[in-house]
């Protein structure tokens, strides 16, 4: 037997002396039914909606539906040990989470308990897991970049902070990693991150809490994880407290990036819910209120103005915006996106960037379609050194894809088309990045530069991933200067133009790759 | 039980606004509460299961057993519900009747249950503080367990009042298990 640090007497007699047990009246009723986690409850005349009711053996329920004669309710965790008749209380609160700093670095459940072992978090707010998005009038547009650190999407895909951006692919085409890559990139840059997953196994979870450890970027993440093995209710709301978390950053003038990871099975989860409350099935068997499921969710990932941020915080934060980022995932079945809920959360979010397995298997990775994927308003948050040079890759992929196409039947190509054929494949080969391994600003521009001006005609397309290895180990031992002023500033212009066409000529000239 | 609720409250309002016009709460009161018992009865439970019978002929067996004491309008009411196949929820129907009048006379029934005795000086206090706190007149039936250790419980409908030792006991448990 081990003593707990809580437990020694004088904490134990404060507490004692502290407690304090206040006599109120309460609304109680008795379950009459009791089945696969759902409970009926006769009484509790003034219950509400997504109230939090008392059961015996400190087990809670959130009341989902209001009837005339009775409350329908989901039991929070394991219901083994109710039975009919056992009594049930309002609580008269809604379902709150622990939030605050102190949620960094642990692993919780979904209702913000710890699961890490690593003792009681200390915290001292709570907020509910159901809250209104913020309104117009309290919203700033999205104008800071999000840097996921793959090149492939900071210059193709940008990702403004306060924006909803989908990640959307089949199983096994690098979903959970980019999501990752992205948390790692953050480290350093105060963004705070949430990773919330739904119905995953345990010890993909457990992998994913290691990597983050490992990349140091545990110290400004909280994992909010409800696995397959926890209750449809647990996983249905897993997202909303994850989002009530991240909002405690947002809502102090920070800013945070939460991963829904992923929203297909939260939605499998909540159509488990409805079913055996009996709501009535829709569109695959999904309630009507899917897509709201899904909408009231991710509009709460928004950018705040300061002003609301000033309010907020009673005046303690002035003159800061606060965000919340969102990259919800999707899983979609044989790459089938008109599915109900991935077209769904395509309508709802700023953007998808689409993976797809037959890029995966060709060893191109990340997997991105470069021609499904969009960005609607990342481009106006974009560093604008990323942007100016990111553009050329952009198109040089476009034109390539049309003309591959074409050119598996032609055996006489003109010049012109053969050189965009040669730079499509560069510029493919360019795109891949290997996990964990994010690029700064100034190595994404020095890449990007080294495709837009012709640096790669004259390297063979196998050896491309070789000369860009080279190229950024040659660029940080020799232009370290530059590279800290470009990852500085963000900014492109004449002179840095030519500073850089002169690093990447000394090492045309004498790099080895 | 309360699976009822739904199927008997159209009878169990049908069955007030009857006896409200006619001025005949008390006699309906009672009938009703007859009739609850012959129908829980276990033996006249088994009969009314049995398919044997018919509907008619269900209804005609709970008029026989009471006999003259139901009033034409009580009788009718039988027959309707043995022809509905509602016979069985008529003490949820007579559950709800009662509330109803409760409600319409500005009454409630309020169930106490303490450690010890209380005295009478005691129980006046309670039902006064009730009847302040609620808005109307109090029925007071009360009870003993002891295990509550101290303090008491108050139960109104649905409210409940839980001023005892062991629940103080019991928040205390668990805000030190936490």
């Amino acid at each position: 037997m081990q003593l707990n640090p809580s437990e020694i007497s004088e904490l134990i007699k404060s507490r004692i002396e502290d407690f304090d047990h206040k006599v109120e009246a309460r609304t109680e009723g008795t379950i009459v039914s009791l089945s696969d986690g759902i409970i009926r409850i006769h009484g509790l005349a003034d219950a509400m909606q997504g109230e939090m009711i008392e059961l015996p053996c400190d087990t809670f329920a959130m009341a989902l539906n209001l009837e005339r004669d009775s409350v329908g309710a989901v039991v929070l965790g394991s219901y083994g040990h109710l039975t009919e008749g056992d009594t049930a209380k309002c609580t008269g609160r809604i379902l709150e989470v622990p939030i605050g700093e102190a949620m960094l670095g642990r692993v919780v459940d979904a209702l913000g308990m710890p699961i890490d072992g690593k003792g009681p978090i200390d915290t001292k707010l709570t907020a509910p897991v159901e809250k209104i998005a913020p309104g117009v009038i309290e919203r700033k547009s999205v104008d800071q970049p999000v840097q996921t650190g793959l090149k492939a999407i900071d210059a193709m895909v940008p990702i403004g902070r306060g924006q909803r951006e989908l990640i959307i692919g089949d199983r096994q085409t690098g979903k959970t990693a980019v999501a990752i890559d992205a948390i790692i990139n953050q480290a350093g840059t105060g963004v705070k991150c949430i990773y919330v997953a739904i119905g995953q196994k345990a010890s993909t979870v457990a992998n994913i809490v290691r990597k983050l450890e490992e990349h140091g970027a545990m110290e400004h993440t909280t994992i909010v994880a409800a696995s397959a093995a926890e209750s449809a209710a647990m996983q249905y709301i897993a997202p909303y407290s994850g989002c009530s978390m991240g909002e405690y950053f947002r809502d102090r003038g920070q800013d945070a990036l939460i991963i829904y990871d992923d929203l297909t099975k939260q939605a499998w989860a909540y159509r488990q819910v409805s079913l055996l409350l009996r709501r009535p099935p829709g569109r695959e068997a999904y309630p009507g209120d899917v897509f709201y499921l899904h909408s009231r969710l991710l509009e709460r990932a928004s950018r705040v103005n300061a002003e609301y941020v000033e309010e907020f915080t009673k005046g303690e934060v002035k003159g800061q915006t606060g965000s919340l980022t969102a990259l919800p995932i999707i899983e979609t079945q044989d790459g089938d996106v008109s599915a109900f809920v991935p077209t769904n959360v395509i309508s709802i979010t700023d953007g998808q960037i689409f993976l797809e397995s037959d890029l995966f298997n060709a060893g191109i990775r990340p997997a991105i379609n470069a021609g499904l994927s969009v960005s609607r308003v990342g481009g106006a948050a974009q560093t604008s050194i990323i942007k100016k040079l990111g553009g050329g890759v952009r198109l040089a992929l476009a034109q390539y894809r049309e003309l591959a196409a074409f050119a598996q039947f032609a055996s006489d190509l003109d010049s012109a088309t053969r050189a965009q054929l040669e730079l499509g494949e560069r510029v493919t080969e360019l795109m891949k990045q290997g996990q964990y391994s994010p690029l700064s600003v100034a190595e994404m521009a020095f890449v990007l530069y080294a495709a837009n001006e012709g640096y790669l005609n004259d390297v063979p397309v196998n050896k491309v991933v070789a000369y860009e290895a080279a190229m950024l180990a040659d660029m940080k031992s020799n232009h370290g200067d530059l590279m800290a002023q470009i990852n500085e500033s963000g900014d492109y212009n004449d002179d840095i133009s030519t500073a850089m066409e002169s690093a990447l000529d000394n090492f045309k000239a004498n790099g080895v790759y | 039980m309360s699976d009822f609720t739904t199927i008997a409250r159209p009878y169990a309002k049908a069955v007030y606004d009857t006896a409200h016009e006619a001025s005949s709460l008390d006699s309906w009161s009672d009938a009703l509460a007859n009739l609850a018992n012959v129908i829980s009865d276990s033996q006249m439970s088994e009969l009314l299961d049995s398919p044997d019978l018919g509907k008619t002929r269900k209804g005609e067996l709970v008029i026989q057993v009471l006999g003259d004491e139901l009033t034409s309008q009580q009788q009718n009411l039988v027959k309707l519900m043995a022809e509905n196949g509602r016979l069985k929820i008529m003490p949820d129907v007579v559950e709800q009747f009662e509330v109803a009048r409760a409600k319409a006379e500005n009454k409630i029934e309020a169930e106490v249950v303490s450690a010890f005795k209380l005295t009478a000086k005691q129980t006046n206090e309670l039902i006064n503080t009730l009847k302040n706190k609620l808005g109307c007149d109090i029925t007071l039936t009360t009870s003993i367990d002891e295990s509550l250790i101290g303090g008491v419980i108050i139960k109104a409908g649905d409210t409940i009042i839980d001023a005892s030792m062991k629940s103080e006991l019991d928040s205390l448990a668990l805000s030190l298990g936490r």
